[in-house]
C-alpha cells in the first residue's frame, strides 16, 4: 500500500466539562487507503464518531485535540487554516450523516442542495451545476431524476433522503467519505441496498472510505480492514478475515461473542460483563481492564502501545489471545 | 387440542385520511348528497393468528408495515376497526382502550416497550416503576408486602435492589431495560408483548437481555409476541416468526423454517439483507405500495416483488396453508422457482 | 431527602452564578414581604408636614414625601402587598390556565378547539386595557386587579401546557403507564403534567415579574389601590408629579423596587427549571 489517503496519528481528544476533562479519544491511529473501505467499530460511547469529527474538523466547541496528527494526503489537518478546511470538506472529504432528514434542509428542493454543494466546490455555473445535479441524483439510481430535482425531503422515503445525502457527498468527487452509521434507523432491505450502492461507487472511483457502526456483521460484509475502538482507545486493528476469525484482543472477541449470528444459538451467544469506564479523571493504561477476564498485574503498567502481532494486525493488550 | 391464549381474527386497523367532513358538507350527505369519501390507511388489513400457551411468536416487518399498530391494538392502547382478538377465551377487542385500563386481563397482558429510557417516567424512580403496576392492577397496598414484591421481581430480572431507589438518568440502558421488563412481568402476566426490547442496546448488553427473556418465559411460563425488525434476533427467541408487509401477513411458520427456506419473495429478500448472511442478496427495487386505499386486488409486495406478474396485480394472493408454514404469494417457494407463468 | 435536595440547590447555585443573583434578590423580597412591617424605620402612613420633601439624608435613607412619609418605610411595606397580589394572580392562572391548556393538549379535538379559541380571544385584546377593563367593570378593588391580572395571564399558561402535555402524550412512559392500569385522568395527572413542570416554572417566574408590573400599572392609573396605601406604583405615579420640580427620589425608589422585583423574577426562571428537573439532580 502506497501512502495513505487518510493518516491519523496518535491523535487525542479531550472534552472539557462542568464536571472535568473528558479523555474521548487517547492516541488513536488508523489510515485509510484509496480504494479501501475501513470499518470503525465499537459499542456507542467508544470514540468513533468524535475519531471522525476531529478528521472533518467539524468537532464540538468544547472538544480539544491535545495531541498527534492527521494528514490528509500529505496535508496537515492539524495545522491546516480553517480556509483550507472549508475547502477540503465537502470537496476532498465528504461525510454522510446518521439521520439523513435532518441532515437536508427541509424547505429547499434536494436538487436544489445538492446544485448548492457543486457552487460552492466545483466553480459550476448555475446553468452546469443543475445538470450536474440531476446525473448525481441519478447515479444514487433515483428514477426520474430530472422530476425529483424539485421533491423537497418530506416528499421523500428515509432510503430516498439517504440516497441524496450520498449523491451530495459524492457531486464533487471527493476522494474520501466518512460514513457515520449511514444505515441507522433504516430497514434491513433499504440498508442492503444503500451500502450496496456505496460499496460500488467507492470502488469505481476508487475512493477511500471510513465507515463508522457499532454493527459488526455489516462492517465485516463491506469493509476491507476493522479499527476495533473501546473507550476511546483503538484496541485492535486488522484485515476483515483476520480480525473475524482470529480477533487477539479479549473486547474484539467478546463483541464477536456477543453478536447473535446466524448460526449461533442463544447459549453460543454471551455479553461482555461491565460498561466503558468513566472517562474522567487520572484512567488506567488499558481502558478495558476492569472489564476484562484477561487482566494480568502486568497491565496496570504504564507504556501500553499498539503492537504489531502479525503483518497489519495490530493490538493493544499485554496479554493477546 | 387446547385453546391458544391468543385468537386474532380478521383484525383490521383503518385510518381514515384528510379533515373530517365540515359543516357544509354534512348538511349536503342530509340533504342526500353522499360526500366524496375520504382516503383511508389500511394500517393492518385482516390479520389473523394464534399464540399458544407459553409460545412465543416473532413479528418482522419494516417501518410503516403495521407492526406497531396491531401491537398497540392487542395491548388494548387502541381499538381495530373490525376483527375479534379472543385472549384466554374471552372476546376482548370490544373493550374501548379508555375502559381497558380497569379490566381484570389488564394485568395478564403486558408489554415491554422499544425504547428504555423514552418508557420510564423520569421523575418516578425504578421502584416507582416496578411498584405502580402492582398498585394499580393487584391492589398492593400494604408498603412491605409490596417491597417485598418488588424485590422479588428486581432479583428476577438480575437488578441490584441497591439501584431501585434511582431515577432513570442515573441508570444505564441495559439497567432501564431491566426496569421495563421487571415492570412488566411484576404482575404476572400471561402474554407479554416485545416491541424491539434489545434495539436501544449495546450488542455488549443484548445477549444478557435476550437470555433473560428467554429464562422468564420457561420460569413463568409466558407467552411472547416478539416484535423486531431484526430476523437474527428473533430467531434466538421464537417458535414461530410472523412477517407482515403493508398492513398484511405475508408469510407465517416456524421460525427455523421461515429463516433458512423463505417461501415469500419479500422474506427471502429480509433474509438475504441481514448484514452476515451466507446467501446470495436479493436486491428489492422499486418503491413500497401505498398503503392509502389499496387496490384489494393487486398483491401488496406488486411493484418491489423481484418476481411480480400480471396475475400478481389482477389477484390478491391469499394466506394458503402448507404444512404449518403459511404463505401469500402466488409462487411460493425457492427464490429461483418460477419462471414461466405469465 | 432534604440533604439531596439542598445538595442538588448548592449544586445549581453554583452552576450558574446568575441564579445566585437572583435567589439572593428573591430572598430579600420574601424577607421584605413577611417582615416590611417590622423591618420599616417609620411608620409608612405617618404625615410629617414639617419633614415634606426632603432629599434623601441619614435619618430618611430614601428621603420624604410630600407629606413628609418615610419613602424607605413606605418602599418596604409595599412589598407585601405588591407580591400578594401577583402571588395571588399567578397561582389562580396558573392553576386554571394549565388545567385547561393540558385538558386540551391531552384530549385534543373540541376541547382543544374551544380553549384555543377562548384563549386566543383574550390575547386579541391589548392586555394592559383589558385588565383595566375588567377592573371597572367588577369594581375598584384590590381582589379584582387579582382576578383581572389572573384572567390576562390564562393564555400563556393554557399554551405551554398545551404544548408541553401535547409532546409527552406520545411518550413511551404514557404507554406504559396505561399498561400499570392508570385510566386516562390518572395518566394526565400523575404521570404527563408533573413531567411539564420545569418548563412552567420558567412561565410562572416571567409572570411573576409581569404581574408585579401590571398590578403596580394597573395602580399608576389609578385602579385598585387606593392612596394612602403605600404601593410602588401608586408611589411611582404620586412621585411623577414631582420630577419636573426636581424631587427625583419620590418616583426613582418606587421605581426602582419595582424594577429589581421584575428583574429578579425573570432571572429566578431558569433557576427553579433547574432545581425542579429531576434530570439535572445528579
Amino acid at each position: 500500500m502506497a501512502a495513505a489517503l487518510l493518516a491519523v496519528d496518535r491523535l487525542s481528544v479531550s472534552f472539557r466539562t462542568r464536571s472535568g476533562v473528558v479523555k474521548a479519544l487517547e492516541e488513536v491511529s488508523f489510515a485509510v487507503g484509496r480504494g479501501e473501505m475501513v470499518g470503525l467499530v465499537g459499542e456507542s460511547g467508544s470514540g468513533k464518531s468524535v475519531s471522525a469529527y476531529a478528521v472533518m474538523g467539524i468537532q464540538d466547541p468544547a472538544a480539544r485535540i491535545t495531541g498527534g496528527t492527521m494528514h490528509y494526503s500529505g496535508v496537515d489537518l492539524t495545522a491546516a487554516s480553517e480556509r483550507d478546511l472549508q475547502d477540503l470538506r465537502g470537496c476532498e472529504m465528504s461525510m454522510i450523516f446518521q439521520s439523513p432528514r435532518t441532515a437536508l434542509n427541509p424547505i429547499r428542493t434536494i436538487g436544489r442542495q445538492i446544485a448548492d454543494v457543486l457552487l460552492r466546490h466545483s466553480g459550476a455555473t448555475t446553468r452546469t451545476a443543475r445538470d450536474k445535479a440531476v446525473e448525481a441524483l441519478a447515479q444514487v439510481r433515483i428514477t426520474d431524476p430530472a422530476r425529483r430535482y424539485g421533491a423537497y425531503p418530506f416528499e421523500l422515503s428515509g432510503g430516498m433522503c439517504q440516497r441524496v445525502m450520498i449523491a451530495m457527498a459524492l457531486a464533487c468527487d471527493p476522494q474520501l467519505l466518512i460514513l457515520d452509521e449511514p444505515t441507522t434507523g433504516l430497514d434491513v432491505t433499504t440498508q442492503a441496498a444503500i451500502m450496496d450502492l456505496v460499496q460500488e461507487l467507492c470502488r469505481a472511483r476508487n475512493m477511500g472510505a471510513l465507515l463508522i457502526t457499532h454493527d459488526l456483521h455489516m462492517a465485516a460484509d463491506y469493509c476491507d480492514r476493522l479499527v476495533v475502538m473501546h473507550a476511546g482507545h483503538v484496541v485492535e486493528s486488522a484485515a476483515v478475515a483476520t480480525l473475524l476469525s482470529n480477533p487477539r484482543h479479549p473486547y474484539t472477541a467478546g463483541l464477536i461473542a456477543a453478536t447473535p449470528a446466524p448460526d449461533r444459538g442463544l447459549e453460543a451467544i454471551t455479553s461482555i460483563p461491565g460498561s466503558l469506564p468513566d472517562l474522567r479523571g487520572t484512567l488506567p493504561p488499558c481502558r478495558y481492564r476492569q472489564r476484562c477476564t484477561r487482566a494480568l498485574p502486568a497491565c496496570d503498567l504504564p507504556g501500553l502501545a499498539m503492537t504489531e502481532l502479525d503483518t497489519g494486525h495490530l493490538v493493544k493488550c499485554r496479554n493477546p489471545l | 387440542m387446547t385453546m391458544p391464549l391468543l385468537e386474532v381474527a380478521h383484525l383490521r386497523k383503518l385510518y381514515p385520511l384528510g379533515p373530517p367532513p365540515g359543516l357544509a358538507a354534512r348538511l349536503a350527505a342530509r340533504a342526500g348528497r353522499p360526500p366524496a369519501p375520504r382516503p383511508v390507511l389500511h394500517a393492518v388489513d385482516d390479520v389473523s393468528f394464534t399464540i399458544g400457551a407459553g409460545e412465543s411468536l416473532g413479528l418482522v416487518g419494516e417501518s410503516g408495515c403495521g407492526k406497531s399498530t396491531l401491537v398497540a391494538m392487542l395491548c388494548r392502547l387502541s381499538d381495530p376497526s373490525a376483527g375479534t382478538i379472543r385472549f384466554d377465551g374471552r372476546a376482548i377487542a370490544d373493550i374501548p382502550a379508555r375502559r381497558f385500563a380497569r379490566d381484570p386481563d389488564r394485568a395478564r397482558i403486558q408489554m415491554v416497550f422499544q425504547d428504555p429510557s423514552d418508557s420510564l417516567n423520569p421523575r418516578h424512580t425504578g421502584f416507582d416503576a416496578i411498584a405502580e403496576p402492582l398498585r394499580r392492577l393487584l391492589g398492593m397496598r400494604s408498603g412491605a408486602v409490596l417491597a417485598a414484591r418488588v424485590a422479588e421481581t428486581a432479583d428476577r430480572v438480575g437488578l441490584p435492589q441497591a439501584l431501585l431507589g434511582r431515577l432513570p438518568h442515573q441508570l444505564s440502558g441495559g439497567q432501564k431495560a431491566r426496569i421495563n421488563i421487571a415492570r412488566a412481568i411484576a404482575v404476572e402476566p400471561r402474554l407479554l408483548v416485545l416491541d424491539e426490547p434489545t434495539a436501544a442496546l449495546d450488542v455488549s448488553v443484548q445477549a444478557v437481555i435476550l437470555q433473560l427473556l428467554d429464562r422468564l418465559r420457561r420460569d413463568l411460563g409466558l407467552s411472547y409476541l416478539f416484535v423486531s425488525h431484526d430476523l437474527n434476533v428473533v430467531r434466538l427467541l421464537c417458535d414461530r416468526v410472523m412477517v407482515m408487509y403493508l398492513g398484511k401477513v405475508m408469510e407465517l411458520g416456524p421460525a427455523e423454517d421461515v429463516f433458512h427456506h423463505p417461501r415469500h419473495p419479500y422474506t427471502q429478500a429480509l433474509v438475504s439483507a441481514i448484514p452476515g448472511a451466507a446467501a446470495g442478496r436479493i436486491r428489492l427495487s422499486g418503491e413500497p405500495r401505498s398503503p392509502v386505499d389499496p387496490d384489494p386486488r393487486t398483491c401488496r409486495f406488486f411493484g418491489r416483488c423481484p418476481i411480480g406478474t400480471a396475475r400478481c396485480a389482477r389477484e390478491a394472493p391469499p394466506l394458503v396453508d402448507s404444512g404449518g408454514h403459511l404463505t401469500a404469494c402466488h409462487f411460493p417457494g425457492p427464490p429461483e422457482a418460477p419462471a414461466s407463468v405469465a | 431527602m432534604t440533604s439531596t435536595f439542598a445538595r442538588h440547590l448548592v449544586y445549581v447555585l453554583r452552576d450558574n452564578p446568575v441564579t445566585v443573583v437572583a435567589f439572593g434578590l428573591f430572598l430579600v423580597l420574601v424577607v421584605l414581604g413577611l417582615f416590611g412591617p417590622l423591618l420599616a424605620p417609620y411608620d409608612p402612613l405617618a404625615t410629617q408636614a414639617a419633614l415634606a420633601l426632603q432629599p434623601p439624608n441619614a435619618s430618611h435613607w430614601f428621603g420624604t414625601d410630600h407629606l413628609g412619609r418615610d419613602v424607605l418605610s413606605r418602599v418596604i411595606v409595599a412589598a407585601r402587598l405588591d407580591l400578594l397580589i401577583s402571588v395571588c394572580a399567578v397561582t389562580l392562572s396558573f392553576a386554571l390556565g394549565s388545567s385547561l391548556g393540558a385538558v386540551a393538549g391531552f384530549y385534543g379535538g373540541i376541547a382543544d378547539r374551544v380553549i384555543g379559541r377562548v384563549a386566543d380571544t383574550i390575547m386579541a385584546f391589548p392586555l394592559f386595557v383589558l385588565a383595566m377593563g375588567i377592573v371597572a367593570a367588577l369594581g375598584n378593588t384590590v381582589e379584582n386587579i387579582v382576578y383581572a391580572t389572573a384572567i390576562i395571564n390564562l393564555p400563556f399558561y393554557a399554551r405551554v401546557a398545551r404544548a408541553e402535555v401535547a409532546i409527552r402524550r406520545q411518550a413511551g412512559f404514557v404507554d406504559a403507564a396505561r399498561l400499570a392500569g392508570n385510566g386516562e385522568l390518572r395518566l394526565l395527572a400523575l404521570h404527563i403534567f408533573p413531567n411539564t413542570l420545569p418548563p412552567m416554572m420558567v412561565q410562572v417566574s416571567l409572570n411573576m415579574g409581569w404581574a408585579i408590573l401590571n398590578a403596580a400599572g394597573l395602580s399608576f392609573i389609578g385602579l385598585g389601590v387606593r392612596p394612602p396605601t403605600p404601593e410602588w406604583g401608586i408611589m411611582v405615579a404620586e412621585g411623577a408629579t414631582y420630577i419636573i420640580s426636581g424631587e427625583w427620589w419620590l418616583a426613582l425608589f418606587p421605581g426602582a423596587a419595582l424594577m429589581l422585583a421584575v428583574f429578579c423574577f425573570n432571572l429566578l426562571g431558569d433557576g427553579l427549571r433547574d432545581l425542579i428537573d429531576p434530570r439535572k439532580r445528579t
